[in-house]
């Protein structure tokens, strides 16, 4: 044998030649790794390798060659690794593709072995590598929260000498001046004095409360009480305790609860009037001209629960970045000389933080020197089914002249009523007491009972327990509604068991009882009602199409949000992008206003923040906002088809 | 018969290439860590909104960048997926490079980007890490459990038609 010949002749051993046409047909072979049955189609069709690249392969020229190495091949009984070659020839004259395949599996067995190693020694390292990582900064944070806790030492033994001064000089202050009341009998004099002291013990006492609260907090023994409060009367109070100091600076004072903020909050009124006075107090420390400012709104509604920001905005001295990191920091101000300067023992900040942060809230801050100082705070509270929450819509109307059967027993209240309930266009009935209630309802119709709790001979409650127990179901379906001087969990619960409507605070406030009789008569929500202004301008008032627009609405709008919940679930930002700016249009056609900018802010989160909770919430916000949206459509749509 | 679609799986060794493949094709995961050498191939047929597809997976050996892979595996790609670990750092330092690169090589084909392992984090350490990654939209896929694979080669499918 010739060298040629021993050398085709082991090639032959390890490559075979399969020859083919442009479109995948068989038409030659040498059979060394596997033989192709008679019954073997299309080689394009039956091996997704050459299906892959068919378009390849009929785009190369005439003489190019194209080569895959390394190969897993499991084809009609052979296993291996091969390298193809596929090159474009001219085969008895027709156009054909000559592919080559090469068994390299021994070779790459072995190179497998190897590279398994490799890998496996290098993600080894990697991984080693990160929890080493992870252990160096495990130390440091160890090491941090030391020096912290020394810092935090120091600061106490210096926070406990400047409270002593801080305590010691009103003391001292008022040792002074009753020495020397004890010399004066001029009652002009005494009444001056005694003036004084009345102050420097008011101010006494606030450092006593702040250093017993701050003790609370540390030992964990504070708690929060859940009770109804309108959130109103509290930022009005919290607001007005400033008006006076702000005229006498030359401060505007202004306060806003944004108008869907419901009226009534079941939380911790004394806590949020707490946090309310000392962050205004704060503001008006550093302020020393121009303005206060006091914002509330809803930030979010989760369920049962809402969320309220509230945001104390000042145009004071402002704090540097430095101090702005620390201004919550326990006995601490922003700065030494801020203590020196505006005197106070540096806790009131650090009071702030915990009862937000204790009840579940969050709190941030903002500043700029010399342009005022922002803080933001929000806060969880409870809402209540039975506790009608005022809404966007200035006027539900209630076109029927209701009869109101009114049990009072106090004659000034019932002047009010009586003249509020005639001034809206309503008949009062009004009674005195429980048994003069039933004797009424023996005699007439009415639309609504408005009950005082406490009457004398039959009080509110157990008119309701005998009217629940001995009178028919048309009687039992007059919607109640309850005033009582001392709201508490307890009294709302029995008179919610009792199937009342509404409890209200006393006293009387003609404008919440006027927004509860329209929210029982007319629709409840939370959310801003829609409006078809826009719709009717566009569609120049065609009643069927605004029809049609609504249908589309109720019918689409759930889905759509389901599908962003689901695409939240699965973090997928393009189309929950691509999917909340389809949506959106649809609010602005209904009128959803509000809804479009929570939709605004969503969009900005998705293109910044990226936080999953937060567009969440803010999901949870549209949802609820479509859910009151859709209730109230579906009433519209019923109206407009009568 | 659906029309035949090249897909390629990219990135580095021991991201969990071949896990998504076997998991996706064949609903099967295996803990031992075997590498791939060269490419191996396997074919599924999806149905998707505008009608099906058969996707012709090119399962590659990872490298920690294409282009130290054949150009010819490359060529022609319909569709690519890039894969991630979202525990090892290295594996998706330089992704914007990479997907640059390869949106500069195969500009008309889409590109998925899939952060594989998600079942070893927490529901913190999740977000934690995601709001960390370079770039975004990633699909997050564990091959172990299945969580989302069939979602990453379904929106590349998608995106082929």
């Amino acid at each position: 044998m010739e060298l040629q010949d021993f050398k085709s002749k082991f090639l032959r051993s390890w490559v075979q030649f399969v020859l083919m046409d442009e479109e995948g047909n068989l038409l030659e072979t040498c059979n060394t790794l596997f033989g192709f049955p008679d019954s073997f189609g299309n080689l394009f069709e039956e091996i997704p390798f050459l299906d892959s690249i068919s378009q390849l392969l009929s785009d190369l020229k005439m003489g190019e060659e194209v080569s895959f190495p390394c190969i897993n091949v499991e084809l009609l009984g052979f296993k291996g690794f091969c390298d193809y070659v596929f090159h474009k020839i001219n085969y008895q004259e027709r156009n054909s593709t000559l592919w080559i395949l090469m068994n390299f599996s021994d070779h790459y067995t072995n190179l497998i072995n190897l590279q398994q190693q490799r890998n496996e020694s290098v993600i080894q390292k990697e991984l080693l590598e990160i929890e080493k990582k992870n252990a160096i900064l495990a130390g440091e944070l160890l090491q941090f929260k030391n020096e912290e806790l020394k810092r935090i030492q120091k600061l106490k033994t210096d926070f406990f000498s400047q409270v002593s001064h801080e305590i010691r000089t009103p003391v001292n202050g008022i040792l002074g001046i009753a020495k020397l009341l004890q010399e004066h009998k001029d009652p002009q004099i005494i009444r001056e004095y005694a003036g004084t002291i009345y102050e420097t013990s008011k101010h006494l006492s606030s450092i006593v409360n702040d250093v017993l609260d701050l003790s609370k907090i540390e030992s964990d023994k504070i708690s929060f009480k859940k009770i109804s409060f309108d959130i109103r009367s509290v930022v009005n109070a919290a607001v007005s305790a400033f008006v006076y100091l702000g005229k006498e600076k030359g401060i505007e004072v202004i306060s806003n609860v944004r108008k869907n903020v419901p009226r009534l909050l079941t939380g911790d009124q004394v806590r949020l009037s707490q946090i309310l006075y000392n962050l205004l107090s704060n503001s008006f420390k550093f302020t020393h001209q121009g303005k206060v400012c006091l914002d509330v709104q809803i930030h979010a509604v989760i369920g049962k629960t809402i969320e309220i920001q509230f945001e104390v905005k000042d145009t004071g001295i402002g704090i540097s970045d430095k101090n702005l990191k620390k201004i919550f920091e326990p006995y601490e101000q922003a700065g030494l000389s801020t203590g020196r300067d505006y005197g106070g023992t540096g806790l009131g900040l650090h009071i702030v933080e915990q009862l937000i942060k204790q009840q579940g809230g969050s709190v941030n801050v903002s500043s700029k020197l010399k342009a005022g100082t922002t803080f933001t705070f929000v806060l969880p509270f409870d809402i209540s089914h039975d506790i009608p929450v005022k809404k966007e819509k200035k006027h539900v109307a209630v076109t029927k002249k209701l009869k109101i059967l009114v049990g009072e027993d106090n004659l000034l209240n019932q002047k009010i009523l009586t003249e509020f309930i005639k001034k809206w266009g309503f008949e009062p009935e009004i009674v005195e007491n429980g048994q003069g209630i039933l004797k009424k309802l023996n005699q007439q119709d009415f639309d609504l009972i408005i009950l005082d709790y406490k009457m004398p001979e039959m009080d509110g409650l157990q008119t309701l327990q005998y009217m629940r127990s001995d009178y028919d179901e048309k009687v039992n379906s007059i919607p109640v509604i309850v005033f009582t001087g001392e709201l508490n969990e307890t009294i709302l619960a029995k008179f919610n068991h009792l199937g009342v409507k509404s409890v209200l605070n006393k006293p009387i406030e003609p404008k919440l009882l006027l927004e509860t009789i329209e929210s029982i008569f007319g629709v409840w929500g939370i959310v801003t009602a829609f409006n078809l202004g826009y719709a009717i301008e566009m569609t120049g008032g065609d009643k069927k199409l605004i029809n049609d627009m609504i249908d589309i609405f109720i019918d689409t709008i759930p889905k759509e949000l389901q599908k962003m919940r689901n695409l939240t679930a699965k973090m997928d930002y393009q189309t929950l992008k691509k999917t909340v700016h389809k949506v959106k249009p649809n609010f602005h056609y209904m009128g959803i206003g509000e809804a479009e900018g929570v939709f605004d802010s969503l969009e900005s989160d998705l293109e910044t923040t990226k936080s999953w909770r937060q567009i969440e919430i803010r999901i949870n916000t549209i949802e609820q906002m479509a859910v009151s949206a859709i209730r109230e459509l579906k009433i519209e749509k019923l109206k407009w088809e009568n | 018969m659906g029309k035949s679609k090249k897909v390629i799986l990219l990135g580095n060794f021991g991201v969990g290439k071949t896990s998504l493949v076997r998991q996706y094709v064949f609903h099967k995961f295996s803990e031992d860590y075997m590498t791939t050498i060269g490419v191996r191939i396997d074919k599924k047929m999806v149905a998707v909104d505008k009608g099906e597809v058969s996707l012709i997976i090119w399962d590659i050996a990872g490298e920690s960048t294409h282009q130290k892979i054949p150009d010819s595996y490359k060529l022609g790609a319909h569709g690519i997926i890039y894969v991630i670990d979202v525990l090892r750092p290295s594996t998706y330092r330089a992704i914007e490079d990479e997907i640059s690169s390869l949106q500069n090589l195969l500009p008309n084909a889409p590109i998925i980007k899939v952060a594989n392992k998600i079942d070893l984090l927490t529901e913190k350490e999740r977000i934690e890490i995601v709001n960390n990654l370079p770039l975004n939209d990633y699909v997050l896929c564990s091959a172990k459990n299945g969580e989302n694979v069939e979602t990453a080669f379904h929106k590349l499918a998608g995106r082929l038609i």
